[in-house]
Order: C-alpha cells, then structure tokens, then sequence
C-alpha cells in the first residue's frame, strides 16, 4: 500500500492520509508527495489538494472514496451528483467532519481507491481502455460500467491492464489488498449530455 | 528553439529537460518547474510565440511497451511509464505529453512535458491554424490537424500560432496538462 508524504513545497514529510481539526494549509492548496514504501510496488508521487470535509452523515468521504470537490470542501461521489460537473479526487484521510481538514489526491497513481466489484479492459497495443465512472451503488464508489448518462470520469484511467476486483469494495486497510491502482490526472464529471 | 532547464525545486545550475539517464534521479511522477533559457526569462504574447517562459515537466521513464521515443514526440503517460502515442491509442484516456529528450528504453529516465509552451512537438506536415483542434497523427509520436477517427482527439493541446509543420522538431503548442478525448458518446 502506498505511503504518499507532503515533499513540496514545504519539508516535513506530512502523511497525506492525516487529518485534522485545525486548518494548517490554504484551503485550496496544492502540493506534491512521494511515495516513500519500497519495493517495486512504490507509487512515485502525486498532487493532493488541501481541503475540508462536510457534516458527519452527509456524504461525507472517508479514505479511499471517490470524492468531490466543491469549493474547497469534498463529500462522496455518487449518482446523485452525476449531474454535476465539478472536479473529483480520492480522498486521502477520513474528511469526516466540517471542521476536518486534510488531502484529497487529484493526480498520480493511486492504489487505494474505492471500487466496486470491476474488471478492466486487458492490456494490448492501445493503452488501456477502460472508462472510470461514478458507482452505482455505494456513493464514494469507482466503477467501470456505466448505470445512467452523466457519470462518466474525465481523468482517471487504469494503467494496469486486466484486473478484477472482488468482494463489496476494495478495503484500503487491508494489507493484503491488491485492488485495482487507478490513474489521477486531474478528474472530473464529463457531464449529463454528449458535447 | 527553446532550452528549457529545471529551475524548481532544486538549487543548483538548471539541469536541461532534454537529458535522460539510466539511474533515476528524481521519484517517478514528479512534477517540476522549467523554465526556457533560450532567449531569456520570461514569454511573449502568444500570436508570436519566440520565448515559452515556464513549464512543467513530469518525471518518467520509458514504457517497456513501446517502441524508442525521440524528443518531440508525443507520448501516453502510462502510470509512470511513458508509451509512444499513436492512433492505436485511440480507445485509451490516458493523459498525454510531449517527451522533451529521448526516453529511449525501459531503463531510460527523463522528462516530459505537460504544461506550457512547447516549440519541439512533432508534426504532421500541414499547414495550422491557430486555435486549431489537435488530434494523434497517423505516424506515431506526431500531433496532427485531422481527425482520422474518434477517439483521436486531444484535449489541453492547442496551436497558439499558425504552423507549416514537418516531422522536424518544428511544431509550437501549449500544453494545458492534455489527455484524449473520449472515443465514444457516455
């Protein structure tokens, strides 16, 4: 599992996944991290965005949730939002709370999202295919099938090739886990009609 | 033609974007600042592009799926891996960029560009017009003016000035961190 740290621009090497109830940052702000686990499984870095939660019980995100970004605060993700086309992410830590601040990851690899049960397209000389949608079923979940117009990601790809994931959702604290790693490059809601 | 060089976060003399090596140098996926030397600091209005002013620059390596990479040359950003774009990768939506020296291997690390002005894209040999839609081109690595077929679309890649192009390193864009577009109605 990835241990993405805060590298720039400020030192310190603050774990992405804290959180907490006093703003330490610009809501809004952007930074790098890098992956410091070794081995092969090392994601490299990524961007994260500085920003707050929304109230216990109102869609608000927990680790590894497809999120989205309103402003400077984020909620989950689901089909009731599909509508919209404002910018997404992963969240990083628990943004469990209006008054709970931390990291939501917009760009990079990312091996902790959330998923429904999902295969992707096999790898071969096009890349990979697959399109990443809003979940269905559980807000704060990705998927790869489509359930209604709008739900649609601009921005997240699979780069691994042919994976499937089993069991309700992928569970971020599981050691063993090894769900799909999805591809951040800044995501988005395509929208409810074709243009 | 611009120099950019590496000027965020490091301290140190500007290190060219254009150099690969086979010992990785900075994590994989690390987005800097470049800034082009080759005329000065600073841009100009776009109509008239000579100086591209700042970049940004992704920290990659090449994909051990695809075929060599030259400079110029647009590339598929694959995890961290840089692949050879072409229309066969018309279906993927991965983001793209252009590769600013020749991540040549599967153990070659260099830059690639996702932000800015850039004056060494490769093109198809038409003729560009500003603000024109730009698309994969039928030859890998070049970017074209002509469709071809859906899905080879690029979005956050747009021809601020009006270019006869060849397959030389001749071709000015601004990046706007690019990806295809999608290939089918959703």
């Amino acid at each position: 599992m990835s241990d993405y740290r805060i590298i720039h621009p400020q030192l310190g090497a603050v774990p992405v996944s804290s959180t907490g109830t006093t703003p330490l940052l610009p809501l809004g702000h952007r930074a790098q991290a890098q992956d410091i686990q070794t081995g092969s499984t090392n994601l490299g870095c990524g961007q994260f965005l500085y920003v707050v939660g929304v109230a216990t019980g109102a869609s608000s995100a927990a680790k590894g949730d497809l999120a989205m970004i309103k402003g400077d605060t984020v909620q989950q993700a689901g089909p009731a939002r599909s509508a919209s086309v404002l910018p997404l992410g992963i969240a990083a830590g628990p943004l469990s709370g209006t008054n709970v601040y931390g990291w939501v990851q917009v760009r990079g690899l990312c091996d902790y999202a959330a998923m429904e049960n999902a295969t992707t397209d096999s790898f071969n000389a096009a890349g990979r295919a697959a399109t990443a949608f809003i979940g269905s079923g559980t807000d704060g979940n990705l998927a790869t099938t489509q359930s209604a117009t709008g739900q649609a990601i601009v921005g997240i790809g699979f780069p691994m090739g042919a994976l499937t994931l089993t069991g309700s959702r992928s569970v971020w604290s599981t050691a063993s886990f090894t769900g799909m790693t999805v591809q951040l490059f800044n995501p988005f809601v395509r929208g409810t009609s074709a243009f | 033609m611009s120099d950019f060089r590496i000027v965020e976060p490091q301290i140190g003399a500007p290190s060219p974007t254009s150099l690969t090596a086979t010992t990785q140098q900075w994590p994989l996926g690390y987005i800097a600042k470049g800034a082009d030397f080759a005329s000065g600091l600073g841009g100009t209005a776009f109509t008239s592009v000579t100086r591209c002013g700042d970049g940004l620059f992704q920290y990659c390596v090449g994909d051990t799926a695809g075929p060599a990479l030259s400079r110029g040359q647009a590339v598929l950003i694959r995890g961290n891996s840089a692949l050879l774009a072409g229309t066969a990768q018309k279906a993927s939506n991965l983001p793209l960029g252009i590769a600013a020296g020749p991540l040549s291997a599967s153990n070659v690390y260099g830059w690639v560009q996702v932000q800015g002005y850039c004056d060494y894209a490769r093109g198809t040999n038409v003729n560009t017009s500003v603000g024109a839609t730009a698309f994969l081109g039928s030859t890998t690595g070049q970017i074209a003016t002509g469709s071809g077929a859906a899905g080879n679309a690029i979005w956050g890649l747009h021809f601020p000035k009006q270019v006869t192009s060849d397959n030389s390193l001749s071709v000015t864009c601004y990046l706007n961190f690019p990806h295809l577009g999608p290939s089918s109605a959703l």
